[in-house]
């Protein structure tokens, strides 16, 4: 089924991932992702049964970020969750936690309480705790959509254009995250551009299992990337998860997709700006409030190999200090948290970054990643904000 | 920013005390990675010498680098900054919870392995050091059900097999398993999890308690606990019982204390570090690095960053770890592409005895004492870029058992280097 095969000899068995691995440090029914990725590979390459563990695999990277030799463990496991559910199908469950994107982009229209009350409502909440979504876990709540407020807005004519990649996140649960974008690329001097025709990057999908649709997906967004790639206009995406589906996943899940010059796709919008306030296109000169600040660097960003240009950018911009709460995975990964047998794995293994972001108190917690903000705001009572947000309420002099 | 002072490449020993040392001196360091580093597996023992052309050292090492070649790397670094080295790394990893030390005769230390081999090293966790327990009389080893690693009767069978055991009474235990059976099979690192918690803690001095009593050793593996492992040690001998954690095969526990250790430290000076970054070459003008270019995401063809700095630290390792490369052509430096000395032929560079002494061990980039690459000529082929651990050439480490005590001195070494050049 994978269309291009990834050697598991390449692992040298040394364990690393092991000891790496969130999930494996909370639980020892899970293999772990030296077992289950490049040792299980050869017995699947022999048609050799599924292992019953897979499952508990959350696909948040950070084996491949421990391995020394390149193995692409977790896409070893994704290949093999999607190959299960393509033989034995997927649970509602999965599909309706690795859709949202389309379920989201049917309902648009549908008035945002509607929604809400559609989806939030203790009799919901039982029903999908029945599919197996937990009822204590933090679904989101929806929020008017992102694109549909962006078609309203008027922007700055400006000479630099960018496109810009929201991701369902901003899309369907935190539009002012959108904005806050857009604001801070104009004030770069970027007007910004968000092709109508975007869909969900996909990794959900790939998490869940469903790689047909995220095949499709990604033939739909690589296009649209093509497109503007022509043009010689960037692609950005303030969302890690999103950009590491670009540069890691779907090159090495779908080369078909792939075209020439491709290179990952889109860049990290934090990375892009650090560029522009490199080049001399994005200061602030103003008074900005003193705060305390602490970030959590999502796995899929650390995954991607650029560092955590997030700190450096508040930095730079608002002359405060960003303490890094280094203290490793949130524990929602996606979907992951979400799920009834899953939740207490992720509550567990976010435990050490809750009680860092307790333990530090700071006024304001930031993390670019939406269900990691979410996951941070169930575990801490303390909500947190997209990076690009924190720097525009502090240069508008507003309290968050 | 992308651009630093200064630019250390592994995030290893050597790399880890480049990057500390480099930043207590008021420099700003980013640390550039790929991997989490085989500290995070190892056991944490940090052996500094203990075999030359294969007699064991007992006494100290520092009387036997005369017997070393003069391109060592010890003999090209000196033995003040071996000295400095290590007291520092002692200081750094005991300031952050896991202390360690050398004996206080100087002398190497035994260490006793999971499997009932012991080994000298030089600086160890008291729980490490097994030179307390050659005398006694009535040992235990200890392992715990669905610990595979821990094969007591094995241990038992091996260790009689030394002249100072001889006369001891040796026997083993196996301790109830807190997990039941699981899934996976346990590792000792699942156990020093779990004994961190102080459920686990109770369950492992009860545990203890049950088989203990009237020995005058007792060799567990390392389950000390990570996080809480000095507390949960020292309670361990205050209930009388005497402990020795044995080094475990990967996962070693031990070096993933000692990681942990050294990682809070280069939190709290604010180094940077850049995970999954994948340094393709350096960028060179008149003999000086301007820059090192890393591919994003380690993805083929993917977007390249240009990360800048005044000086760079290379600890990328050798062969094995990626550092050196070795093709069928030749063998060279794996970033500045510098070609090194090596036997013609493949077949060559290893031997057919696995613990022989292979060539390839020995591959390495030829440097000054400031551990800069130096040419045939002996100048300077980059005036601000330094080489530390396994990229270094002239040394075996596994049959000198050198390793991380070559790593720890020369960047701690190079560190110095860069710091202190103009």
């Amino acid at each position: 089924m994978s269309s291009e095969h990834i050697n598991p000899d390449k692992c040298i068995a040394c364990t690393i991932c092991q000891v790496h691995c969130p999930v494996a440090k909370v639980t020892p029914n899970f293999l772990g992702p030296r077992l289950i990725g490049p040792a299980y590979e050869r017995f699947r390459l022999l048609d050799v049964a599924e292992e019953e563990s897979l499952h508990y695999c959350a696909n948040c990277k950070n084996c491949d970020i421990a391995c020394p030799q390149g193995v692409a463990i977790a896409t070893l496991n994704m290949e093999a969750r999607c190959d299960y559910t393509a033989q034995n199908g997927g649970k509602l469950r999965d599909w309706v936690l690795s859709h949202g994107g389309l379920l989201a982009d049917i309902f648009k229209y549908i008035p945002t309480f509607l929604k809400n009350f559609g989806m939030h409502n203790p009799v919901t909440r039982l029903i999908l705790d029945g599919i197996g979504i937990s009822k204590k876990a933090p679904v989101p709540k929806f929020d008017k959509h992102f694109r549909l407020v962006y078609k309203k807005l008027k922007q700055p004519k400006l000479d630099k254009k960018i496109v810009y990649f929201p991701g369902c996140y901003v899309d369907d649960y935190d539009y002012q995250i959108g904005l806050d974008m857009i604001w801070i690329f104009n004030q770069a001097g970027y007007e910004v551009i968000v092709p109508e025709k975007f869909v969900c990057c996909g990794l959900p999908l790939v998490s869940n299992g469903f790689k047909k649709d995220a095949a499709k997906n990604a033939k739909i967004n690589v296009s649209i990337i093509k497109e503007y790639k022509e043009k010689n206009i960037p692609i950005v995406t303030g969302c890690p998860s999103c950009a590491l589906m670009f540069k890691k996943d779907v090159p090495e899940m779908f080369p078909e997709a792939i075209f020439e010059n491709y290179s990952g796709g889109l860049m990290d919008a934090q990375e892009f700006l650090m560029g522009c306030v490199e080049r001399g296109e994005l200061k602030f000169e103003y008074n900005m409030p003193k705060k305390s600040i602490i970030y959590h660097s999502p796995c899929h960003l650390r995954a991607q190999g650029i560092g955590l240009p997030s700190i450096d950018l508040i930095e730079i911009l608002t002359g405060n200090k960003v303490q890094n709460a280094q203290a490793g995975c949130c524990g929602i990964s996606g979907s992951y948290g979400f799920k009834k047998e899953k939740y207490k794995i992720g509550m567990e293994i976010g435990s050490e970054l809750f009680n860092t972001i307790k333990n530090s108190n700071c006024e304001i917690v930031t993390t670019e990643c939406g269900t990691c903000q979410v996951q941070i705001q169930h575990g801490t009572n303390q909500k947190a904000y997209h990076p690009v947000s924190v720097i525009r309420h502090m240069v508008e002099n507003n309290s968050l | 920013m992308r651009h630093s002072d200064i630019i250390v490449v592994g995030a290893g020993m050597a790399g880890l005390m480049a990057a500390i040392t480099a930043a207590k001196a008021g420099k700003s360091v980013s640390v550039l990675s790929e991997g989490a580093g085989v500290l995070s597996i190892g056991s944490g023992a940090v052996d500094f010498l203990g075999y030359i052309n294969g007699k064991k050292i007992t006494d100290s090492p520092y009387n036997h680098l005369k017997e070393l070649p003069e391109n060592h790397p010890y003999n090209i670094i000196g033995e003040t900054n071996i000295k400095n080295a290590f007291n520092s790394l002692i200081d750094i990893s005991s300031n952050n919870g896991y202390k360690i030390k050398i004996s206080d005769d100087g002398n190497n230390q035994t260490a006793i392995s999971i499997v009932g081999t012991t080994k000298p090293t030089y600086i160890c966790s008291e729980s490490n050091n097994a030179s307390k327990v050659l005398n006694a009389k009535k040992i235990l080893f200890i392992g715990v059900e669905y610990l595979k690693d821990a094969q007591t009767a094995l241990a038992v069978k091996q260790v009689k097999h030394y002249k100072v055991f001889s006369d001891a009474e040796i026997s083993h235990a196996v301790l109830k398993s807190p997990f039941g059976k699981t899934h996976r099979v346990l590792n000792c690192l699942d156990i020093a999890r779990y004994t961190d918690k102080e459920e686990g803690f109770n369950w492992l001095k009860n545990e203890l308690l049950k088989y203990t009593e009237g020995y005058d050793a007792v060799i567990i593996p390392p389950i000390c606990g990570t996080i809480n492992y000095a507390r949960n040690y020292e309670q361990l001998i205050e209930e009388g019982i005497t402990v020795v954690e044995s080094l475990s095969i990967p996962p070693g526990v031990g070096g993933y204390r000692l990681r942990d250790a050294l990682v809070s430290e280069a939190k709290k000076l604010h180094v940077k570090f850049i995970e999954n970054c994948n340094v393709q070459r350096a960028v060179v003008q008149n003999n000086k690095c301007v820059g090192l270019v890393a591919l994003h995401n380690n993805i083929a063809g993917a977007v390249e960053t240009e990360y800048t700095a005044e000086q760079y630290i290379i600890a990328t390792g050798g062969v094995i770890g990626g550092g050196i490369l070795s093709t069928p052509e030749k063998v060279y430096e794996s970033i500045f592409k510098i070609e090194l000395d090596a036997p013609k032929t493949v077949e060559d560079r290893s031997e057919k005895n696995v613990f022989g002494n292979h060539e390839f061990t020995k591959f390495g980039v030829n440097v000054n004492d400031k551990l800069q690459a130096v040419g045939a000529d002996g100048k300077p082929l980059y005036e601000n870029v330094f080489f530390a651990g396994n990229t270094l050439g002239n040394y075996d480490f596994p049959t000198e058992k050198s390793g991380y005590g070559v790593a720890c001195s020369t960047g701690y070494t190079a560190a110095l280097s860069a710091v202190n050049s103009k």
